[in-house]
């Protein structure tokens, strides 16, 4: 892989300019196609892969190839433009190191042309260095705790302490340095930015004291408007720094009262940020091509194909949004809060459970090795920062090696194994196998416009896994279904996360996975707040959200192995649901056959939950059974854990296919499971299962009721 | 790490691994399913993996320590299917194991 790129959106309107930016890594020329997106799964078992290019005379020229850096590493910057001058003075901080490295850390540097002060881990020892002369401090750090660090400046010498629950040193150096602070102040990296030497930690209560004076120079407080990406200075400078690459804010500080549990309600105890090396949400790319979305281009999935040679190529995929007069019925939404979520997820090459999980070895390609070492690309929520601690934030404005037509994962089931958006792509050449009129819309889009977006939709459609939700998206789609909308939601695991968005910035996404749920790593006791929005967080279904409520069925259950047919309930074969199943042989079993695990139920599975809320009047057509022993409870769902979890003793582990209309006609069809699309797209769409989906679409065009008495 | 301890009796569960492992669904027995969870839990460290060639062969891979390195390739050990690299790996597997823990 020789080229790469990213777009700062996934979705623009017909006139919206898109600018792409663009890092050929050996400096290649390329070139570049704009290609709607119609198959994206190269599995010789699905249908071909079909992508239409779209004829533009901007696009047939050769573009100058040039390397740009992937820098991943948060930090803090404040500009103090030389007024911090005092000879005598004392620096002091709190700082909790996350990572014991055996390169430089850097925790705080200043610097202007002829200066430079910097405070730096190496191992677990604490230097600081003066004009690249370095001094010992403390020779064992305490990782487990905080340390508090203060530095006294006098005319002559300097004293430096440190106290943490390991140690209480005072250092005399006969010198002084007169001035720490020049230009700028780094909170957690250095100068340089070839060796940034970013700090894997946290820091708090920064501040610099005039004795003399007897007043602060600086007064660090991160307690202060957590959701923003500024730090305020209480002193009489009112310094105003700006945080780089989302570090984590509404973390607990050295003061930690156990009964604290929310910043927004207790934000003094909250005036830590915690630092990683490997945070990335901007990667600041300068721009390398633009383009404006002319009138002809109608709402789909479009990509730019950017390519050295037909083997080198990458995919930068976009949404163009529907014209204010469309008249088309459909709306499929783009799940591109679940897409970020995901977004350069190392599972198989840095999460080891992946081959547990998927019962067979895992299979890596080019894109793999990309990623694994390209660390600057950053990390998705299924991943661990490089200190262990759980990732909070995932950005747009970098680019996105899994949001790919083409695009091999690693929990997609056996035989095409896609994942996400190229999974999403079999339902995107289902509508072109069926000629179906549709508009795309993404997550985005309904949270930041809310229902009014999609009101005048008859079907919402959504993608195989649409997992991430915030509060307004959710509020969005119940609105829709409650005003007499209609929802087939074509996938598993659905609605299962709450997430906010950025309110400065709505590239970046934000989920602390609290409580309980499958996640990679928990945060930390106190810090189950957003702390972009300062909303709880967690499941949907700990918010009083359970995805029953909206579609029917939850999350159950999830394997990765095979995945398995359907078995149509008694209930099903009564008259009123022949509708769903015309032109298909009056059989029990369906949907033993896929491109997902060679059935339609599996991956992911969800099931009806009458204590969830799953609706009254909810119909279910048909259970999967015949799961493996991979498959197991889902956690929320294991209160008590008593042997007979896994998938063949299990009588919960179900997929289930239900359909609900209610009062104001409006209602959903869900079909609780990941695979199902993989079906759909077998054997070219023609399959009882791709059958059934139009069956039901077709009656949810329409203005009839959903379910005739 | 589960505490199965594998020793020579367990070879015998390679003929099963064998003659189910290329099945559309398949469905170890609970003695030989342990036995994989034990050579597949643990660190990523040396984790042998597949790399999928554009001709759609296997080559041989194992996973590095830390982010930013190569993953190896193992040219020597090329397959032309998922069955017959799955049959490698596990026999690999199971000769380094009884080779460590003799």
């Amino acid at each position: 892989m020789n080229i790469l790129g990213y777009i700062n959106k996934f979705s623009y309107k017909i006139g919206d300019r898109i600018d792409c930016k663009v890092s050929s890594i050996k400096n290649d020329d390329y070139k570049v196609d704009l290609i709607k997106i119609i198959q994206g799964d190269i599995n010789p078992k699905a249908p071909k892969y079909k992508a239409k290019k779209i004829k533009n005379s901007f696009f047939s020229k050769k573009f100058n190839g040039r390397y740009q850096e992937l820098k991943a590493g948060s930090y803090g910057e404040i500009n103090i433009n030389n007024k911090i001058k005092s000879v005598n003075s004392n620096f002091n901080f709190y700082f909790l190191p996350t990572l014991n490295k055996k390169t430089k850390q850097e925790l705080i540097s200043s610097f202007d042309q002829n200066n430079q002060f910097s405070l730096f881990l190496l191992s677990d020892e604490l230097y600081f260095s003066i004009n690249n002369n370095e001094f010992l401090i403390s020779k064992k750090i305490d990782f487990n705790d905080w340390n508090f660090v203060s530095f006294k400046t006098y005319k002559n010498h300097t004293i430096c302490s440190i106290k943490s629950k390991i140690q209480s040193i005072n250092k005399k150096f006969n010198f002084s340095p007169q001035r720490l602070f020049f230009k700028k102040i780094l909170i957690s990296r250095g100068r340089s930015n070839k060796d940034s030497n970013y700090f894997n930690g946290k820091i708090s209560r920064l501040t610099i004291f005039d004795r003399v004076k007897n007043k602060y120079d600086l007064n660090l407080d991160f307690s202060l408007n957590i959701s923003s990406k500024f730090i305020f200075d209480k002193s009489s400078n009112k310094f105003i720094g700006k945080l780089f690459n989302h570090p984590a804010r509404g973390i607990k500080g050295p003061k930690d009262t156990i009964d604290i549990k929310s910043w927004s309600s207790n934000p003094e105890e909250y005036d830590a940020i915690h630092f990683h090396e490997d945070d990335i949400t901007d990667a600041k790319w300068k721009n390398d091509f633009s383009f404006n979305i002319p009138k002809s281009l109608e709402s789909g999935v479009y990509a730019f194909r950017l390519y050295i040679d037909n083997d080198d190529e990458f995919f930068v995929p976009f949404v163009i949004l529907p014209k204010k007069n469309s008249k088309n019925k459909i709306a499929f939404l783009l799940p591109t809060a679940s897409y970020l979520a995901y977004a350069n997820n190392r599972l198989g090459i840095d999460v080891p459970e992946t081959e547990l999980v998927t019962n067979r070895l895992v299979e890596i390609s080019h894109h793999d090795h990309f990623l694994q070492e390209n660390p600057g690309l950053g990390l998705s929520f299924y991943d661990i920062h490089s200190d262990d601690s759980g990732v909070y934030y995932s950005s747009r404005k970098r680019p996105i090696i899994d949001f790919q037509p083409k695009f091999v994962g690693k929990l997609g089931g056996k035989d095409s194994n896609v994942w996400q958006f190229n999974a999403d792509t079999h339902i995107l050449g289902w509508f072109d196998h069926f000629k179906l009129k549709y508009d795309v819309i993404t997550d985005h889009d309904i949270h930041n416009n809310g229902s009014a977006i999609i009101k005048n939709y008859s079907v919402i459609i959504t993608g195989t896994h649409p997992e991430y939700y915030s509060l307004n998206m959710l509020d969005s789609l119940q609105n829709y279904v409650n005003n007499g909308g209609r929802i087939m939601y074509l996938g598993g695991n659905g609605f299962y996360w709450r997430i906010s968005f950025d309110p400065q910035d709505n590239s970046v996404i934000e989920c602390r996975k609290s409580e309980g749920g499958i996640r990679a790593n928990p945060p930390k006791p106190g810090e189950y707040y957003s702390s972009l929005t300062g909303e709880y967080t967690g499941l949907w279904r700990n918010n009083n959200r359970p995805p029953n409520k909206l579609v029917g069925v939850g999350m159950i259950s999830q394997g990765f192995d095979y995945s398995a047919p359907y078995h149509r309930t008694k209930k099903s074969f009564d008259q009123k649901f022949d509708f769903i199943f015309k032109n298909m042989k009056k059989k029990k079993k369906f949907g033993n056959f896929g491109l997902s695990g060679h059935g339609a139920a599996g991956i992911e599975l969800d099931c009806v939950n009458d204590n969830l809320g799953t609706p009254p009047n909810t119909h279910v057509l048909a259970r999967s059974k015949d799961h493996s022993d991979i498959y197991l409870i889902a956690p929320e769902e294991m209160l008590d854990p008593v042997p007979g979890l896994g998938g063949t003793e299990n009588e919960k582990i179900q997929s289930n296919v239900v359909i609900h209309q209610n009062d104001n006609n409006g209602g959903f069809f869900s079909v609780g499971s990941i695979a199902w699309a993989g079906s759909m797209a077998w054997n070219n769409y023609k399959n009882e299962v791709s059958q059934l989906t139009f069956n039901v679409l077709k009656r949810f065009l329409s203005k009839k009721k959903i379910i005739k008495d | 790490m589960t505490r199965l301890l594998i020793n020579q009796k367990h070879r015998k569960f390679i003929k099963e691994f064998n003659k189910k492992i290329g099945n559309q669904k398949f469905n170890p027995s609970l003695e030989l399913q342990r036995i994989l969870n034990k050579f597949r839990v643990g660190k990523k460290e040396n984790k042998y993996v597949l790399h999928l060639e554009k001709d759609r062969r296997y080559v041989l891979a194992v996973l590095p320590k830390n982010r930013g390195e190569k993953i190896k390739l193992y040219r020597e050990h090329i397959f032309k299917s998922l069955k017959q690299a799955e049959i490698f790996v596990f026999k690999r597997r199971f000769d380094e194991y009884l080779r460590l823990y003799k």
